[in-house]
């Protein structure tokens, strides 16, 4: 008996600990040796223990405007954002009409577009040669607040419409039977049931903004530096790679600290939640609701669209007339080329980055999501942040971690063309494990059981039982891994050598050039991967079937 | 005079067909009861008596006054929902103070009047508790105080016990009755459990199809049940299809029925009609005796019999009117199933449905 019980208990746990090992040594490697790396340059000047890189910045003005900067561009856009989003959430939690899905699905595309597109698309709509030239808004900070609103208009409107439409009606009712008038209702109930909602959704804009790279860097010109530009700027342009590190250090803990508080939030988010269905959608009858509704829908089709289509569109006039050129020019290898790759090898870098990311990240994430599924509860309620850590970490953090590290011994990955890929799983793969693992926990015990008892060894158990069951979420993860490792700007720009420049970064350098036909581009390339990014989110749409708000 | 009319109301409600012609008058005091099968329309009628929806026609009426045009937070009614609806934002005291708070009354008479209630429903203590730490029993309680503490002129109540497990149900609807009778309020209680309705009501109102049935008081409506879809609701299994003679006389199935006044009480129309055989009706008869009866009379063969204590149940099949079954005394002779069997109906025991 107690021989079998060794056996048995042996001949489980080494699988188990292979499956855990995976994850969490991906996790060591590229995450938290990186991260020791910044804190190291932060205090230490070679071995010796120095604070000076820290009071350096700590006593610079120019720093002190930085920071100042970053966070209240944070501020305002996280403000800007709720007044935009938040009548429209009170319209669609609270109204039944026509292609309502298709209008929430369309207002949702901006966010999963790559930073580099957004800033773009507004470059096209809104900027010198843009559509709007005329508000003379280049390099202006009214830009980047559009930009940071149009992208994450979709975070509160999806958190706080979910949110609404679950509040019940009789909760409504109940008030208006003792005494409540409509507004009181609003203000004594309604406000403050949404109010964990209204503010969860406001941090995770405030996070986003706060960490905002791209956008800044192309839309603000030289003029705005956020802490994460000139973390890049730093280290990139100046090679003052101790003030970087200690800017990523406050990065680093700032954002932990929001994510923290977003968290705990989230916590009472889910204990409010009432267990019922959403139920009641009023129909659009009166004069006003019908306003109301045209007004929600005009706006979300005019925001949303008008920077795409100006993207779009300007990709395609060529010297007056509608034309293929930009996009043929991607395609013909310019002698005098200021790249080191044409854009068409971008295309192909981008495309085999993504393909590795792909396979990384299913790896890692289906192996982090069965440790979490299968571990003790405490365990596993430890393990699920950690999994989540490099998702409440900047890009741009991450890439100069990954090149102040993996460039020397032990571990030089400098020259290598995966360090790339790498980065990219690191940021993808967390997604992989929040698809996976609703599915994974769903599978009852007894099913494993049956399947074993019927003379699967546990290997076919999971390949029978697990792998089908999950597959569905194993597809939605892997697309977005996939398109997420299409657009990732940040920790690129950052690690990859010229020549495994990606599609995001070439766009960046054609914007960075003068002349027409870079400027055309830039659109024609941007136009390639919001098309992309577009048609993986839809597919993901289609596929998901668990969890309704996924931020 | 009565105090809460609905007058010829009419209301389209979607797939659940239509609510007509209904009329239902109360008097101060009493509690009504709303009985039928779930979407038969009763929770629509109170949405309507509580002004949450509008009737497409008809007129809701307090004190003889339309309330059409006042909306729900002017009535002063109460509303105990289904799944109680308790804010989860706010604690026990909280809930139960929102009604008082609206009427903007003193923070000194809130606590009083709140504290009032909590004793009422014996929740003394519990005022500073999370809704959400409740059980479902205490979460009734704090819903029932907190529709009673501004002192509702009607209070409406929808499946007040729906959510809750059976045993937990008979004690509570006990105390409930109870409260609602101190309190003297108005009532309109929802439900589709016929117990709970002979237990809590004046008088009752059975709905089916979004039309009433029939209103009467629990002993009269289990006496005198006015429709075949009445009696079956209640749970009669006896009901056969005859037809009424000039004399009053009803023949179904060969057989021929007769009560002397009964009969005569439902509007006497010749044709078809349903007869139904109250479970207690019957006594079994020797084949002789049987001979000798002209009227009042059934055979058949013993299908089966079920102990049940104090009686026994047992179900016959007759030639012409289908399978019976009747209750009688335990020590009653029987013969063995699959014989013949006779049997006396007590003209008492007979019904003339519509």
């Amino acid at each position: 008996m107690d021989r079998i019980d060794v056996v048995t208990k042996g001949s489980r746990w080494i699988p188990r600990l292979a499956v855990a090992l995976v994850p969490l040594g991906f996790l060591g490697i590229f995450y938290f040796y990186p991260l020791a790396g910044i804190f190291h340059r932060s205090f230490f000047s070679g071995e010796i223990f120095s604070m000076a890189a820290l009071l350096d910045l700590a006593t610079s003005r120019r720093m002190a405007g930085i920071v100042w900067f970053t966070l209240w561009q944070a501020g305002i856009s996280t403000l800007l954002t709720l007044v935009c989003a938040l009548p429209c959430a009170y319209v669609m939690a609270n109204f039944d009409f026509k292609a309502k899905k298709l209008i929430m699905t369309l207002a949702t595309i901006p966010f999963v577009l790559p930073t580099i597109v957004v800033a773009a698309a507004f470059q096209a709509l809104a900027g010198e040669n843009g559509f709007v030239a005329g508000l003379n808004l280049e390099h202006s900070i009214a830009m980047i607040f559009l930009a940071h609103v149009f992208y994450n208009f979709s975070v509160v409107l999806r958190i706080t419409t979910g949110f609404w439409s679950f509040l019940q009606q009789q909760t409504r009712e109940a008030a208006a039977m003792l005494g409540a008038s409509p507004w009181q209702v609003f203000f004594k109930v309604t406000l403050p049931l949404l109010r964990p909602a209204i503010l969860a959704s406001a941090i995770l804009v405030f996070i986003f903004c706060f960490s905002s790279f791209g956008v800044i860097l192309v839309l603000g010109g030289p003029k705005f530096a956020t802490v994460e530009v000139e973390i890049y700027r730093q280290a990139a342009h100046l090679f003052n790679l101790p003030g970087a590190a200690v800017l990523s250090l406050f990065q680093i803990g700032f954002t932990f600290g929001m994510m923290w508080v977003y968290t705990s939030l989230q916590k009472r988010i889910t204990t409010f939640i009432p267990q019922s269905q959403s139920q009641g959608l009023k129909q659009v009858v009166t004069l006003k609701e019908k306003f109301m509704v045209a007004t929600c829908v005009g706006f979300i089709l005019v925001f949303c669209l008008a920077p795409m289509a100006a993207l779009v569109i300007k990709s395609l006039v060529f010297e007056g007339g509608l034309s293929l050129a930009f996009y043929k020019e991607l395609f013909l290898n310019t002698s005098g080329s200021l790249f080191y790759v044409s854009p068409v090898d971008a295309v192909e870098n981008s495309l085999v980055f993504a393909a590795a990311t792909l396979a990384l990240a299913v790896v890692i994430g289906v192996c982090a999501a069965s440790t979490i599924q299968r571990s003790k509860k405490r365990i596993g309620a430890l393990l699920d942040p950690i999994f989540m850590l490099p998702l409440s970490t900047s890009a741009v953090t991450l890439g100069f971690g990954i090149i102040i590290t993996l460039d020397k011994p032990p571990l030089n990955l400098r020259t290598s063309v995966m360090l790339v890929p790498i980065a990219h799983t690191l940021v993808a793969f967390p997604f992989v494990v929040r698809s996976v693992l609703p599915a994974i926990s769903s599978i009852p015990a007894s099913l494993r059981e049956a399947a074993s008892l019927l003379g699967a060894t546990p290997a076919r158990v999971w390949f029978h039982v697990d792998l089908p069951i999950m597959a569905r979420a194993i597809t939605a993860g892997a697309v977005f891994a996939f398109t997420m490792s299409l657009g990732e700007f940040g920790a690129t720009l950052f690690i990859a050598r010229p020549e495994y420049s990606t599609m995001p970064v070439a766009i960046y350098r054609f914007l960075g050039q003068p002349g027409t036909m870079n400027y055309g581009q830039a659109m024609a390339v941007s136009s390639m991967l919001m098309l992309v990014t577009a048609v993986g989110f839809l597919f993901i749409e289609r596929f998901r079937s668990f969890g309704d708000q996924g931020f | 005079m009565n105090e809460f009319v609905l007058t010829n109301i009419y209301k389209s409600m979607g797939a659940y067909g239509v609510l007509e012609q209904i009329n239902l008058s109360m008097g101060k005091g009493e509690r009504v009861c709303l009985l039928g099968p779930s979407g038969c329309g009763k929770t629509t009628l109170l949405r309507i008596a509580a002004g949450l929806e509008q009737p497409d026609s008809g007129d809701v009426t307090f004190r003889g006054k339309s309330l059409l045009d006042t909306p729900p937070h002017r009535r002063n009614f109460g509303m105990m929902f289904q799944d109680f609806a308790l804010f989860p934002h706010r604690n026990v005291f909280d809930n139960i103070a929102f009604g008082l708070e609206m009427k903007k009354r003193r923070k000194s008479e809130i606590a009083n009047r709140v504290n009032g209630m909590l004793e009422l429903v014996n929740l003394e203590g519990y005022g500073h508790r999370r809704v959400d730490e409740l059980s479902g029993g205490q979460r009734q309680r704090v819903a029932l105080a907190r529709t009673l503490a501004p002192e509702p002129d009607l209070v409406m109540l929808d499946e007040p016990l729906g959510s809750l497990d059976r045993r937990l149900r008979e004690r509570l609807l006990a105390d409930l009755c109870s409260i609602l009778t101190r309190t003297g309020a108005t009532t309109i209680f929802v439900t589709h459990d016929q117990n709970e309705a002979f237990a809590a009501a004046d008088r009752i109102c059975m709905m089916n199809n979004g039309r009433i049935q029939q209103i009467d008081t629990p002993e009269s409506l289990y006496a005198n049940p006015s429709t075949p879809w009445v009696a079956d609701f209640l749970g009669f299994q006896n009901v056969i299809k005859g037809k009424r003679e000039e004399d009053g006389r009803v023949e179904a199935g060969g057989a021929v029925f007769y009560r002397e006044q009964a009969m005569d009480d439902k509007k006497g129309a010749m044709g078809p009609v349903f007869l139904l055989l109250l479970p207690d009706a019957a006594a079994p008869v020797t084949s002789s005796e049987y001979e000798r009866l002209t009227d009042n009379r059934i055979r058949g063969v013993l299908a089966d019999r079920f102990f049940q204590g104090s009686y026994q149940k047992i179900s016959m099949e007759t030639d012409t009117n289908g399978r019976l079954v009747f209750e009688v005394p335990s020590n009653m002779a029987l013969p063995s199933p699959g014989d013949p069997l006779f049997m006396k109906i007590d003209p008492r025991g007979l019904r003339v449905l519509g």
